[in-house]
């Protein structure tokens, strides 16, 4: 299991959002750091082939990131999303089950055992216009983690959650690293410092960390802010 | 693909504005259709005369009497007949002693409709014999003249001319006249016409958001990133864009069809398109056929209006901008902007636009032909397969923008 991003570069008119980003990821929990605007996202859309790069390639075990057997494999939170205000959860997950290729007898069994993961059960029924910003972030969660993917790509997942909802998030993200390619970024060191096996860093486009977790000693918090403190 | 299908379905339906506008266009034509029947009265010299519902039915009665009926020299006599008993000063004609009489509800009323047929056949060129009075060989030959006439307004080529001079002799050189009922109503303008009408500005309303909506709320990055997230999910939202605008055309249609069945009645199918609503048409085409083409096109170009619509808002990504040019090109310029005649070309294509084929008397009987290969097409003929080429067409564009979308951006 190796997703492979390569020479991987995102040109925009005057500029460079990803600058020449090469990564192999096996399985793990990597966790993508770096400011606002350092590429993350841009780096992360390509990751999931809704974004072309300008120059270089996204294979997962020489599957090509814009091919139907690709895209099946893979999970995907992005940043900042909308919903549909008139779909009830159940609606929605459905929805996206029947995307992800499911046949509604196993979308069934499969959005129960998620809906009740994300503790969304009881509100199952009621229309997501109805729901907090974390309730909207954990159905985001649980339509990620339907198709059970090899790669699971998010986006500042956290964003929303309270400090107990994350913490049950983090041991469904540990969880997760040990079947499969977990990457998830965020500007907030301490999402990602007992749970990442790699810590990845970006900076105006470019990786400037590659490493396992294990070898930075010290806080997490600290080795980041030495970095980019400036 | 039909989960897909019922989720994008039920996407749509969710939206009250569909709803808003349905029903809107719906109750405005059932009034457009049948209000009259059942509000207006007729009133003469101040005078209440009689309701516009028995109107409708003593008109309705008399058709159907002479239903059947040659339009030869006994019927041409009768007719004179009856003009003996209609007074010469207009204002007479007009009043309400004349109009409430047993003289004028026995003897000339019954002969009206006919009449008025006869002198649309003629085209407005008197040719009457010593007497005053219209024979039938006159009136034939006289309608071959106001033909011509019209050709010659239309700009027809030789060729055309030559063409429909063929079709005209398969025309029985004798018209039967029969009684048109709801088959007059489907192809006049409050028929298939208003239909089109409302559901130009319904999709203009209602499909152009299918796409754009994706992209404003952006949930576009989690559906493209999915297995099915391109070709099926761009299939799937276009097919329900058609099924709701092919249902809403159906029903329409037969809300419409049920109040001309009520108010007209059935009529005969068989009926003349001459003498129901085209005295001057050259082609040998019932009244029935003439429906059913004109519901048939009017269904199809739904459907490709709908695929056009679609695909140009994932195109423009815009649903304002889109929801302008449909109205715009679909509607206002279509309807405000004539052709002239000389324009032979543009014209041709103008009035190949569905609002303007399904208006009879300019799209739809329009004789200029378009010629491919040696064979010639009439309008209508040719809109069938130009409506299916623009939506193949429009539907790879549409499918190509769709596939290739970046999220990026943002």
């Amino acid at each position: 299991m190796k997703l492979i991003a390569d020479r991987l570069s995102k040109q925009y008119k005057n500029k460079i959002a990803v600058d020449r980003v090469s990564v192999e990821f096996t399985k793990g929990v990597y966790g993508l750091l770096g400011a606002n605007g350092a590429g993350k996202t841009t780096f992360m859309r390509m990751l999931c082939g809704i974004l072309s790069p300008t120059s270089g390639t996204v294979t997962f075990d020489g599957i090509d990131s814009g091919e139907e057997e690709y895209r099946n494999i893979l999970g995907y939170l992005p940043q900042d999303f909308g919903y549909y205000p008139s779909f009830t959860a159940w609606d929605f997950l459905m929805y996206m089950s029947a995307l992800k290729g499911f046949d509604k007898k196993s979308a069934h069994k499969r959005i129960e055992e998620l809906l009740d993961f994300v503790s969304l059960s009881d509100v199952a029924k009621k229309k997501i216009k109805t729901y907090s910003g974390g309730m909207k972030q954990r159905l985001g969660i649980a339509q990620a983690l339907l198709n059970n993917p090899k790669i699971l790509v998010m986006d500042e997942p956290t964003a929303g959650l309270d400090p107990k909802e994350r913490v049950r998030f983090r041991n469904v993200i540990e969880n997760a690293g040990k079947e499969s390619i977990v990457i998830l970024s965020t500007h907030i060191v301490s999402d990602v410092e007992h749970i990442a096996d790699y810590i990845l860093m970006m900076k105006d486009g470019r990786l400037v960390f590659n490493a396992p977790s294990s070898g930075i000693e010290g806080s997490l918090e600290e080795f980041y802010l030495g970095r980019f403190g400036d | 693909m039909t989960r897909l299908t019922g989720f994008e379905l039920k996407k749509i339906l969710q939206k009250k504005i569909v709803w808003v506008t349905f029903v809107i266009f719906l109750v405005f034509q059932v009034f457009i259709t049948s209000g009259a029947y059942f509000i207006a009265s007729r009133y003469v010299d101040g005078k209440f005369l009689e309701t516009k519902a028995d109107w409708f039915k003593t008109d309705r009665r008399n058709s159907e009497k002479l239903s059947g009926r040659k339009i030869d020299n006994t019927l041409l006599a009768e007719i004179e007949e009856s003009k003996k008993y209609i007074p010469e000063e207009a204002g007479e004609r007009e009043s309400y002693a004349y109009l409430s009489s047993d003289e004028y509800n026995k003897k000339v009323r019954p002969y009206e409709i006919i009449n008025r047929l006869v002198q649309y056949m003629a085209g407005g060129i008197k040719n009457e014999d010593k007497t005053g009075a219209l024979v039938q060989e006159m009136l034939y030959s006289t309608r071959h003249k106001a033909q011509e006439i019209l050709w010659d307004d239309y700009k027809l080529s030789k060729a055309e001319k030559e063409y429909w001079r063929e079709k005209e002799k398969e025309v029985p050189e004798v018209f039967t006249y029969q009684y048109g009922g709801m088959y007059e109503k489907i192809i006049d303008m409050s028929g298939c016409y208003y239909i089109c009408m409302f559901i130009t500005f319904f999709i203009a309303i209602c499909i152009t958001s299918i796409f754009t909506d994706e992209h404003i709320r952006r949930t576009d990055q989690l559906i493209l990133c999915t297995k099915y997230g391109r070709w099926q999910s761009y299939v799937a939202k276009i097919i329900a864009g058609c099924i709701v605008v092919t249902s809403a055309t159906l029903i329409l249609f037969v809300i419409t069809l049920a109040c001309f069945i009520g108010i007209y009645g059935m009529g005969s199918f068989s009926a003349m398109v001459q003498v129901v609503i085209a005295p001057l048409y050259p082609g040998n085409i019932s009244a029935g056929k003439t429906s059913i083409i004109m519901v048939l096109l009017l269904l199809l170009s739904s459907v490709v209006l709908s695929i056009v619509t679609m695909v140009l808002s994932e195109l423009l990504k815009s649903n304002t901008g889109t929801m302008a040019i449909v109205i715009a090109v679909g509607f206002l310029l279509a309807r405000l902007v004539a052709i002239p005649a000389d324009f032979k070309f543009i014209g041709k294509i103008w009035n190949m636009l569905p609002i303007n084929l399904l208006k009879a008397d300019e799209g739809f009987f329009d004789l200029r032909l378009w010629n491919i290969f040696g064979i010639k097409f009439t309008l209508w003929q040719m809109a069938f397969v130009a409506y299916i080429i623009i939506g193949v067409i429009f539907f790879f564009i549409g499918k190509r923008k769709y596939c290739k979308y970046q999220a990026g951006g943002r």
